[in-house]
């Protein structure tokens, strides 16, 4: 039995493609994503690597993603239940972590029987909570793990599983089989049912043949327990086996409602803001949609409890370019986006009133650096590797976030670069956003765009002052830098 | 029965003394770290010595180079590293045997060595037999070692022991521990000793992982406690017969490995050592050669060679291969350019070239012919020494004083950024002096320097110069200088980012 509220019954692949570790850090970076995951984990370090891990592992089929979204359903409905369920199996985890591990295998045996008889305990109380509040529940999800609960550990089996951890003491001896291996030690040790009480069985009387250990040298004194453990070998691994079995159950338990429960706590304290989320619509990825209304940053939200949103409606599109003035709103929709499509692909809820794109094989960014980090390369050197590695990764129907690539070189020699390796992505089936400054690349794409191109450029109101809002429109030469400039100083730049 | 010797042939080594020391020019040339690497890939301590053994005969260069071509074959070099491996496996054990205290645990360590033995030593030659081979001197090593295991006493040995082994193995008890006591006793016809199994079937149903957990299982602890003897002691009582002929046996075999196998496994080690060694270089992509040899002819041509001690340390990554040619009465080889250009990584390839073809082993180039010298003078800055410059400079002209005088026209001599504690001028004058010497003496010669205008000096004497593009270095040196400019595109093309490049490798 396993749970399996992250993935469809009979999914074997309950997450997605793992993202390479060296772009999935870049792209956390590039996203800030650490914000979200805080909010996710409120403290906890295990959530916070559970919603990582979810978040970096994108799912690609819209019907695994469903699953998702309908235990995440059940979850919202009953957050305190969900809540209940984890924090039971989290103990359960927990208590036999504080059993010390490794060492003889006696030792081991008497640990690993401890530990199943706790879990013996902490499985009958799973039983009995989720026995009475499985009616509020509706998602096959959900169903399927309290089925199973209740089926594969009735009481007749917790019982008879009791009884033979308690034969697992060996309170009357122990009777083993053996043949001599190398070097002429017992080896291939296997045993029998443990001996009732009483003499000793019959043909062992009968050889004469008994060793009595003398207790006065203390390497007589070691000797016996060390045979004891040649002898109990085979069953301590069993019984460990045995352990880290239904450990392994909990763990996995515990893990996937904690991703829940990570959802829970962002919900929360989203909602809590007043910030609209929504459960979104993911579309097959040869729609290339990207639909949105009220789409914002929730990293930025969070650090700044509230938010400027965006609309946009993309559809059909490969490219969207993005232009305009400087502080207007351009990374923030990049990295909104870019959370909003890691957040559905996963399961999630999104941060929008109302949310559909394509899903993504593979979500990437490519972001402007502060500064050269490397000693051997140029700037541009670097620049060029880290999209090496994204090109070596996209398949077609990733999704390649860009902010102000190519920027570390001449505008001219950098919109050349540029140009080309958007034409190469856009001709294998990605999309992507690319927001930039270089005005002669973005002129260049205007004038002869590839097909389906977005333009889409920051909006000001009539002062000057930026919406924080993007509109369809053609790039224009001035990055407003100089109305941002003339801000600041009071008076624009001497000519 | 003699097995014969796979370095020197029939014929043994050379006369001269044994020669075990580092040779001179080793350090100058970085030889001694290859050599290092080499011998500890060989796997033994005292192979260096083999390594510091430059050879002047074309047919012994002959004589290893076609073993080294035949251990090209996986299947025949595969054969070579079972069998060393199975040697040291013998030796190591042997010795730890002489510690087991307890004898009928010490008679079963012993017919499990012996077995493993002759088995590996059987399978040698079996596999020497069905691999295609063309090298003399493993021709003669797989007659020799066939002829040893067909020997009565070989076969004797092994049949007894096997059949000893396996009487062991038959053996069967009963144990039952309660608080202080162990009782053995034949083992039980009715029950199944399968109580594992039923604690594994209980919790089955919670397995997560589909594939069973890895069973670490810690190496047996190959002693013998008390407890452990009381049992064996029932064990054998229990069996008499069998463990007094077991007893037996191992008292009348006593050292059972031979001389001629042991020199073996040792001269194997010398192919092996050094082919590990070049394994990931190989592996990266470059190439290594089978040199042509000559005792008399000075002419050189080696194509796309490198310093082997530099790759190595890189792991073959970025290694820049350059040509050394020396034609006709071309004899010195003036090499200039910029500071970290290449130079000093190609003086010592130069140098490396002649000791390692020496050895009858690869050198690291695509296609090489080289000469035998007599012996290989380097002189090469030293970073201790005095401080001030004119007894640095004194230093300087006693070593080159001395290496003139040892210096032969057999001999190969490589000067490296010498004279640079004094004037331009004065390091000319000395220069010319000096090229004259080498020249009259005929020599094979690199000299890396920043004095190109030297090579006009003699009609002997060759300019090549490292060569620059743009900001880069490019580490190549050339006979003449390469020009390059960077701008992006060509970065860009540098990390395959163009149109064509991108699609190309996405549909990879």
């Amino acid at each position: 039995m396993r749970p399996r509220l992250l993935g469809a019954a009979g999914d074997p692949a309950r997450t997605g493609a793992d993202l390479a570790e060296d772009l999935a850090d870049d792209l956390a970076e590039d996203l800030r994503l650490h914000h979200l995951w805080t909010a996710m984990a409120r403290g906890d370090e295990r959530l916070y690597a559970l919603a990582r891990a979810a978040t970096l592992a994108p799912l690609t089929d819209p019907a695994a993603i469903e699953h998702r979204q309908r235990v995440l359903s059940d979850c919202l409905r009953n957050p305190g239940t969900v809540r209940a369920l984890h924090r039971l199996a989290a103990e359960a985890v927990d208590a036999e972590q504080k059993i010390f591990r490794g060492g003889r295998p006696e030792a081991l045996l008497n640990r690993s029987v401890r530990t199943l008889e706790l879990a013996c305990e902490s499985l009958r109380d799973l039983r009995d909570l989720a026995a009475e509040r499985a009616p509020a529940f509706r998602s096959a999800g959900f169903a399927e793990l309290f089925g199973s609960l209740r089926a594969e550990v009735d009481e007749d089996y917790l019982r008879t599983a009791e009884a033979l951890l308690g034969d697992l003491r060996f309170d009357h001896g122990i009777i083993a089989a053996a043949r001599l291996g190398p070097g002429n030690k017992s080896t291939d040790l296997r045993l029998y049912a443990p001996p009732g009480k009483g003499r000793a069985p019959r043909r062992f009387r009968r050889t004469g043949l008994t060793h009595t250990v003398p207790s006065e040298h203390e390497e007589n004194w070691r000797a016996l327990p060390a045979f004891r453990d040649l002898v109990l070998a085979d069953v301590a691994r069993a019984t460990a086996e045995s352990a880290d079995h239904v450990r392994g159950f909990l763990r996995a338990l515990r893990d996937e409602l904690g991703f829940y429960v990570g959802c829970l706590n962002l919900a929360e304290t989203l909602t809590g803001l007043g910030l609209p989320v929504c459960l979104p619509e993911p579309r097959p990825a040869g729609d290339r949609t990207l639909a949105a209304r009220e789409l914002y940053d929730p990293g930025l939200a969070l650090r700044q409890g509230r938010a400027t949103a965006c609309d946009v409606a993309a559809a059909g599109t490969g490219l969207i370019v993005i232009t305009g003035a400087n502080r207007g709103g351009k990374s923030t929709f990049l990295r909104g986006a870019g959370t909003a499509q890691l957040m559905m692909q996963c399961g999630m809820f999104v941060p929008a009133r109302e949310f559909a794109a394509s899903v993504a094989d593979g979500v990437f960014t490519h972001f402007k650096r502060a500064e050269d980090r490397s000693m051997t390369s140029g700037k541009l050197d670097e620049e060029l590797a880290r999209m090496s590695a994204v090109v070596d990764r996209i398949r077609p129907g990733s999704l390649v976030l860009c902010n102000e690539s190519f920027s570390s070189t001449s505008e001219r020699e950098g919109a050349e670069i540029a140009a080309e390796i958007l034409r190469a992505l856009g001709d294998l089936g990605t999309r992507t956003i690319f927001v930039t400054h270089l005005y002669d690349l973005a002129r260049r794409l205007h004038d002869d765009p590839p097909a389906g191109t977005l333009f889409l450029r920051t909006e000001h109101d009539d002062t000057g002052a930026p919406t924080y809002r993007l509109v369809p429109g053609a790039p224009s030469p001035t990055a407003r830098a100089m109305a941002i400039y003339a801000r600041v100083f009071g008076a624009p730049p001497p000519p | 029965m003699a097995i014969r010797s796979i370095l020197y042939g029939a014929a043994g080594p050379p006369a001269g003394p044994a020669g075990t020391a580092e040779p001179g020019h080793f350090r100058d040339l970085n030889l001694d770290q290859v050599v290092r690497e080499a011998a500890r890939a060989g796997g033994v301590p005292d192979l260096a010595a083999h390594y510091h053994r430059p050879l002047r005969d074309p047919d012994l260069v002959a004589f290893r180079q076609r073993i080294f071509h035949d251990l090209e074959d996986p299947a025949v070099r595969e054969a070579a590293v079972r069998f060393t491996a199975a040697m040291e496996r013998t030796r190591r054990r042997l010795a730890a045997l002489e510690r087991r205290k307890h004898p009928p645990q010490a008679h079963r360590w012993f017919l499990e060595i012996a077995l493993d033995h002759t088995a590996a030593v059987i399978a040698f030659a079996e596999e020497l037999g069905s691999v295609p081979l063309t090298a003399p001197g493993l021709l003669a090593l797989r007659d020799d070692v066939t002829a040893h295991t067909r020997s009565a006493a070989f076969t004797g040995f092994r049949e007894r022991a096997a059949w000893l082994r396996d009487r062991l193995g038959d053996v069967r008890y009963d144990l039952f521990l309660r608080g202080d006591q162990i009782t053995v006793a034949p083992p039980d016809p009715d029950a199944r000793p399968d109580f594992a199994e039923r604690v594994l079937a209980t919790f089955e149903r919670f397995r997560q992982d589909p594939a069973p957990a890895p069973r670490d299982d810690a190496p047996p602890e190959l002693g013998l406690d008390d407890v452990e003897a009381a049992v064996l002691d029932f064990v054998a009582e229990l069996h008499p017969r069998v463990f007094r002929d077991v007893a037996a046996f191992c008292e009348s075999n006593g050292g059972f490995v031979a001389d001629g196998l042991l020199r073996a496994e040792h001269e194997l080690r010398f192919y092996l050592g050094y082919l590990a060694y070049l394994a990931p270089l190989r592996e990266a992509g470059l190439p290594v050669c089978l040199p042509a040899v000559s005792a008399t002819d000075r002419t050189m041509a080696a194509r796309d060679v490198y310093d082997l001690a530099l790759a190595a340390k890189l792991g073959g990554v970025g290694v820049v291969t350059n040509d050394i040619v020396l034609e006709g009465d071309e004899r010195v080889l003036v090499v200039s350019g910029p500071n970290q250009g290449g130079k000093t990584t190609l003086s010592r390839t130069f140098g490396q070239l002649h000791h390692l073809a020496a050895l009858g082993c690869p050198v690291p180039g695509r296609e090489v012919r080289i000469f035998l010298p007599d012996r290989i003078l380097t002189h090469y800055e030293r970073a201790e020494g005095p401080d001030d410059l004119a007894s640095k400079l004194e230093e300087e002209l006693l070593r080159m004083r001395a290496l003139l005088d040892r210096a032969t026209p057999d001999s190969v001599i490589v000067l490296n950024e010498i004279f640079t504690s004094t004037t331009a001028g004065d390091a000319w004058t000395l220069g010319e002096t000096v090229l004259a010497e080498i020249t009259r003496l005929d020599a094979p010669c690199m000299w890396v320097g920043f004095i190109d205008e030297l090579s006009l000096l003699s009609p002997k004497a060759v300019s090549m110069v490292a060569t620059v593009a743009g900001e880069e270095r490019t580490y190549r040196i050339v006979r003449r200088p390469a020009d390059g400019r960077a701008h992006a595109r060509a970065i860009a093309e540098r990390h395959g980012l163009t149109y064509a490049q991108i699609i190309d490798r996405a549909r990879r």
